[in-house]
């Protein structure tokens, strides 16, 4: 009985100790330093660590860590590997408690730290060259928060339209295009389940069109920051774009599951050999068609850009990714070497390496011009291509809510349970709501 | 005079504080209080303060007043998920009390092979929610790759549109759930069966009631409780489980099948949109509901008048 006692007194200490290192957010201590070294802690989520399972990302990602010691002796590096559930919890949480130097950042959270200025500028630490060499509408997204260079974007995808080249020879310019050709297929090919695949039930579909919506010439903000998105003009080009993706699915040409699909729901039509043509991220060239198919399928599939409508600029496409980013902070000297550390992170070799490994597209125009799996990787050429002329979504508080709100209005009219009109004043109502709140 | 030398007072416990508190029953309460402190009542308590801000993730939140709560009960996305949730709710305990009652009479008979019929359903009730999701999300998606579909095609029946027609997916989110919470109300309704003493059974055997009057008249009354308390615990799982929707529809198609528990993870966390003090609110108005039949589960029990007292 003694004995359970004391283990029970032992068990209360431990779930008191529990609750207050949590409570921290599992947040480290810098390491100690060598005399005359700063320490720079930086958060990553696992997958993007040296401690993830894959062997190739534990290497490239090793190789930064290695790189940067050799050139910074006065510096070392912590990475701080993220252990919640929710890896935007513990962003906020540790950049709002100066417990990491830098984060790895995804683009969608970065205007909520940025807004209230948390991030150092990093423009004035950039040389022309350097400038010159990332995307740039990588710089006109990260600066339209504050004015300020709050990070430099590390890796990005970019919509894309993947078709096979034996039932599709060209890619489709225009929908009107894709619809002729879709039909044909479905013509010749009764078994095609999907000759064209498009998730439409998340706000995966409105990335999709994104570009698609600039293209026709909407804006999604007045001057003054209102959500005009849905408003006058703006909506008759979702109405355009609704109805073509109604047209194509009342035709059998997109299969009727895309109305609740997310990207990730064409996986199974691609590898039964039932879809000719889809539209998904930059990424899934390399890590679904090349990496799952057998090599001479995967022989066929070809990738171009997002199509476009007939009147308009060519389809553009819309990007995503992720962003390095060094915390404000009064110690000049520990600042200094923060921000090293996000210009090394974001280097050609670290992009280069990095991204090879991980599979994701880079946002430096020198990795695709001199690498040679860059240059060579039909899908990354056209993601290259893509990005040229690519637009981000507005990095705003406002853009997922009318993401998730426009995405919940194309579902709506897709499977019928709303009509085009009803969908769209549903979806404007709440953007006008949320945004009266904010 | 002989002076009556009176005995000093010794103190009937002479332990340090810290031998009485060792002794004492501390040590036995102390990881459960600091448990329910640190994991149940701090969260609990920071929830409804957060639901009375603006706060989002990152950015500290200002007091609001009852602002997330006027805005929810005006927010069509809220209110179409109350909706849903109750029809949910309703067919899910409805299907599982139903179905749970069936299997545990049929498992009351003696055939062979019984057990491993008791542990094949009780499987659906301990797979993960997301693991549930994606099952029958491929069984169900349509084309010749989902298995029902594949099925109807032999019968040359047409396609049926299983997740992308609202109705259709309101109608199979609500299967999926019965499917997945009948192993415990089959738990729960064979342990019911059990308790009823045998003898009377055999009296009415012998008094030549059939199998439905001895249904009817015997076996439902006498699990009245179990019941009660099935119900109550399988409203509250129907009310505070997401997952398995998350993955199987996300709510789709255009919401049709948002259950409120699911808007408050879409709104505390998902697609960027990070709106903690909404979420909280969302999360308050569902803890209010839950309340409700936890008041009904503590009554029906006699919880809070003791158990094992005489």
């Amino acid at each position: 009985m003694k004995a359970l006692r004391h283990i029970s007194i032992l068990l209360a200490l431990m779930i008191l100790f529990t609750g207050v290192v949590f409570a921290g957010g599992g947040q480290q201590a810098p390491a100690p330093a060598e005399p005359g070294q700063v320490t720079v802690r930086f958060l990553v989520p696992q997958w993007a660590s040296t401690r993830d399972a894959r062997i190739e990302r534990q290497v490239a990602f090793q190789s930064v860590i290695d790189s940067f010691h050799a050139a910074n002796p006065n510096i070392r590096l912590q990475e701080v590997v993220s252990t919640a559930s929710s890896y935007d919890v513990d962003v906020a949480n540790q950049i709002n408690n100066g417990t990491v130097e830098v984060v790895w950042i995804n683009n969608p959270f970065y205007p909520t730290l940025q807004q209230d200025g948390k991030f150092v500028n990093v423009e004035p630490f950039l040389s022309e060259a350097d400038k010159a060499d990332f995307f740039p509408w990588t710089f006109e997204a990260l600066k339209s928060v504050n004015g300020e260079l709050g990070g430099l974007w590390h890796n990005t995808d970019v919509r894309l339209f993947f078709y096979r080249t034996d039932l599709m020879p060209t890619a489709p310019k225009t929908y009107e295009e894709l619809i002729t050709m879709t039909r044909q297929i479905k013509n010749s090919n009764p078994e095609m389940a999907a000759p064209f695949f498009a998730s439409l039930g998340h706000t995966d579909a409105i990335t999709h069109v994104w570009g698609n919506f600039e293209a026709l010439g909407g804006r999604p903000f007045d001057d003054n920051g209102k959500p005009v998105v849905l408003d006058g003009q703006n909506r008759q080009y979702w109405e355009r774009i609704f109805r073509t993706f109604k047209e194509m699915m009342d035709a059998g040409l997109i299969p009727e599951s895309a109305a609740v699909a997310r990207e990730a729901g064409v996986v199974p039509l691609l590898l039964s050999g039932q879809v000719a043509s889809f539209i998904a991220n930059s990424n899934y060239g390399v890590r679904e068609i090349v990496a799952k198919l057998p090599a001479e399928e995967a022989a066929l599939w070809q990738a171009a850009n997002v199509p476009g409508y007939q009147g308009t600029a060519g389809g553009r496409s819309v990007s995503g990714g992720w962003v390095f980013s060094a915390r404000k902070m009064d110690d000049p000297v520990l600042q200094e070497a923060a921000v090293k550390f996000v210009l090394h992170a974001t280097s050609f070799m670290a992009q280069r390496n990095v991204n090879k490994a991980g599979g994701w597209t880079p946002t430096r125009t020198s990795v695709f011009q001199d690498d040679p799996f860059y240059q060579g990787d039909r899908f990354m050429v056209a993601a290259d291509e893509a990005l040229a002329t690519a637009t981000v979504r507005p990095l705003n508080v406002m853009s997922p809510i009318m993401a998730s709100a426009i995405a919940d209005a194309l579902s709506q009219y897709l499977s019928g349970s709303a009509t085009l009109a009803q969908a769209l004043d549903r979806a404007n109502t709440i953007i006008q709501q949320e945004f009266s709140n904010l | 005079m002989q002076s009556i030398v009176q005995p000093s007072i010794q103190p009937l416990n002479r332990q340090s504080k810290i031998e009485r508190f060792i002794h004492g029953p501390w040590p036995f309460i102390l990881p459960a209080l600091f448990g329910l402190v640190f994991m149940r009542a701090f969260p609990f308590v920071w929830q409804i303060w957060l639901s009375f801000t603006n706060m989002r993730l990152g950015r500290p939140g200002e007091f609001i007043g009852l602002q997330n709560y006027r805005v929810l009960f005006q927010n069509p996305v809220f209110l179409s998920s109350i909706a849903y949730t109750g029809v949910f709710m309703v067919a899910t305990v409805a299907g599982q009390m139903f179905f749970g009652l069936l299997l545990a009479l049929l498992l009351e008979e003696d055939f062979k092979g019984k057990a491993v019929y008791r542990m094949t359903f009780l499987i659906p009730w301990i797979v993960s929610g997301f693991v549930a999701g994606i099952l029958w999300q491929l069984m169900l998606v349509e084309t010749r790759f989902g298995m029902f579909n594949a099925l109807l095609d032999l019968m040359n029946v047409p396609p049926v549109r299983w997740l992308s027609n609202a109705r259709n997916a309101q109608m199979s989110v609500i299967m999926v759930y019965i499917w997945k919470g009948l192993g415990f109300s089959l738990l729960l309704m064979s342990g019911g069966l059990k308790i009823i003493p045998q003898e009377m059974i055999e009296s009415a055997d012998i008094d030549g009631a059939s199998y439905l009057q001895k249904l009817r008249l015997i076996k439902l009354p006498m699990m009245k409780d179990i019941i009660s308390v099935n119900i109550i615990f399988s409203v509250i799982a129907a009310l505070n489980s997401y997952e398995t929707v998350f993955v199987l529809t996300g709510g789709g198609p255009g919401g049709a099948t948002s259950i409120i528990a699911l808007v408050m993870f879409n709104t505390a966390f998902g697609d960027g949109r990070n709106q903690l003090g909404r979420g909280s609110a969302i999360g308050v108005v569902m803890f209010v509901v839950t309340l409700i039949f936890v008041i009904i589960y503590v009554r029906k029990t006699n919880f809070a008048k003791g158990y094992g007292k005489p």
